[in-house]
């Protein structure tokens, strides 16, 4: 292990947690390996935040951006696969966990990384998301959820913002946005957005974060913090349909938070991160990423006393460690090794 | 959510009047904390936003959910709280009736250092909101037009859907 985290170390890699002693781990590991790319944000050995590509394993990790200048982070593929939108940050520019999309600038490139080009300027396009064909972005500003056109620069449509304030998310079939809202009452309400109507309605109201959606569009998952009787409780990761019905537990284990669910293509697996303390480890090195199987849910790890006595029946694994990150994004596209490699 | 503490609070060397409240460069240094003059609070309650009143602090909802204190702000929590006023005099601007619906962000902390990066805009010489004051106030509104973030509203279901207003200048008032 020290071996091979020295060689990583010279490749400018991000760090790999040692794996978790089950061996269906393995099995699961096998099932994913040549299931496309993984994305996601890491502190590079300099200190800053680049942006990595590994197989959903955790195998084949490499830095696709390499810009001890910048911090980038928040990477998204397109819907196609062939590009990536993320922010891009001074290197002394904080991320936050909560703020991170109004952070820095909007970059575009191809999905390897290569040819990054800037669209609009420092602190603009918050929380930009790609439109199904790639060719729009949604993005919030006060005056409501704006339709950009990446063609001629231009907002071509305004919708109303239904009070979402982070977190935008555009459905894969194009026909909702969800992110994250003080609409009716409650803070931290993931909603849901007819995009042809404008109509909204709540997903789960109260202590709920980072919406994603399944690629059936039909369905949501995002990190939910039940109340708790012991005191702040732990963040988990929840699903539920886009109305709101069928709300369920996906993973949970006491003593982590789980944030940054993300859904593979097919709808069959999801990469998260569980943090040790609340925040997804944006203020230090990202946090351990995992992968389970959807099939498996609801899953429960630790001892996790009370969500047992809540969820009833469930799972304990396997989950597929992963290196340390943040914000990941996962695509069946393959995605050309660099130059030279 | 809490948050890890990840803010760097924001600096502005101007607070230009009627600053939208939203997303703000992140890792700049933080506002000055000192309270206003009399002479520059004046100044800035007149010119800022486009309501101006004098209201008496009738009701903050929702405290017992929170054991009788507006929520703290650790690990770089940031919200608004919508808290309701009789109004006393309108002395700029329209008001739709004799309550107002005002949202205060980050209402644990005085209002001259209550700005930063997320609401820069935002400032007064009041240390403290306390029930049944009085405070001269510059108001904006709709409140979506100029605050993106975390609102605590506990009104929300009332059937009049009375518009909330966003407190951009809050001072006491003796009147």
């Amino acid at each position: 292990m020290v071996i091979l985290v020295c060689v990583l170390g010279l490749l400018g890699v991000s760090t790999i947690h040692a794996k978790e002693p089950d061996p269906r781990a393995g099995v699961l590991a096998a099932e994913v390996r040549s299931l496309g790319w993984i994305v996601y944000s890491a502190r590079s050995l300099r200190g800053d935040w680049d942006l990595f590509l590994m197989r959903p394993d955790g195998s084949s990790i490499r830095n696709i951006t390499r810009t001890p200048e910048f911090n980038e982070a928040a990477p998204r593929f397109s819907p196609d696969g062939t590009r990536l939108l993320y922010r891009r940050l001074a290197k002394d520019e904080a991320l936050d966990h909560d703020r991170y999309g109004f952070a820095g600038e909007v970059v575009i490139s191809d999905a390897s990384g290569a040819n990054p080009r800037p669209v609009g300027g420092p602190g603009e396009l918050p929380w930009a998301s790609w439109s199904p064909d790639g060719e729009q972005l949604a993005c919030l500003a006060p005056r409501g959820i704006e339709i950009l056109d990446l063609r001629s620069g231009r907002i071509t449509r305004r919708l109303s913002r239904h009070g979402i304030y982070q977190q935008l998310s555009w459905s894969p079939d194009g026909r909702w946005l969800c992110g994250v809202s003080n609409c009716f009452g409650e803070l931290w309400t993931v909603v849901r957005v007819n995009v042809e109507t404008e109509e909204v309605n709540a997903v789960n109201s109260y202590q709920n974060c980072t919406p994603d959606w399944f690629p059936d569009s039909r369905r949501l998952l995002f990190s939910f913090r039940p109340p708790s009787r012991t005191g702040y409780g732990w963040t988990q990761l929840w699903s539920a349909d886009g109305n709101g019905e069928n709300l369920g537990l996906l993973y949970g284990r006491e003593g982590r938070h789980i944030y940054g669910g993300v859904a593979s293509p097919d709808g069959r697996h999801v990469v998260f991160t569980s943090c040790g303390s609340d925040g997804g480890g944006a203020d230090r090195e990202g946090a351990p990423m995992h992968l389970m199987r959807l099939a498996d849910a609801p899953m429960i790890q630790g001892r996790s006393s009370e969500l047992r006595e809540q969820v009833g029946a469930a799972s304990d694994g396997p989950v597929l460690a992963l290196p340390g990150g943040w914000e990941p994004h996962w695509t069946f596209a393959e995605i050309p090794p660099e130059a030279g490699g | 959510m809490k948050r890890g503490a990840g803010l760097a609070l924001a600096a502005l060397a101007v607070l230009a009047p009627g600053l939208a409240c939203g997303p703000g460069p992140l890792g700049e240094p933080a506002v000055a904390s000192t309270r206003p003059s009399s002479a520059e609070a004046a100044r800035e309650v007149a010119a800022r936003g486009s309501v101006e009143v004098v209201a008496e602090l009738e009701e903050i909802p929702g405290l017992g959910r929170w054991d009788g204190e507006f929520p703290s702000n650790d690990l770089g929590y940031d919200y608004a709280y919508v808290v309701e006023y009789r109004v006393v005099r309108v002395l700029r601007g329209e008001v739709g009736g004799e309550t107002l619906l005002v949202a205060h962000y980050n209402p644990r902390k005085p209002r001259y250092s209550a700005a930063d990066s997320r609401c820069p805009g935002v400032g007064g010489t009041l240390g403290r909101l306390r029930l049944g004051d009085r405070h001269h106030l510059a108001l904006e509104q709709p409140i979506d037009a100029h605050y993106m973030g975390p609102l605590i509203d506990e009104y929300f279901d009332e059937a009049d859907h009375r518009p909330i207003h966003w407190a951009v200048w809050t001072d006491r008032s003796d009147e």
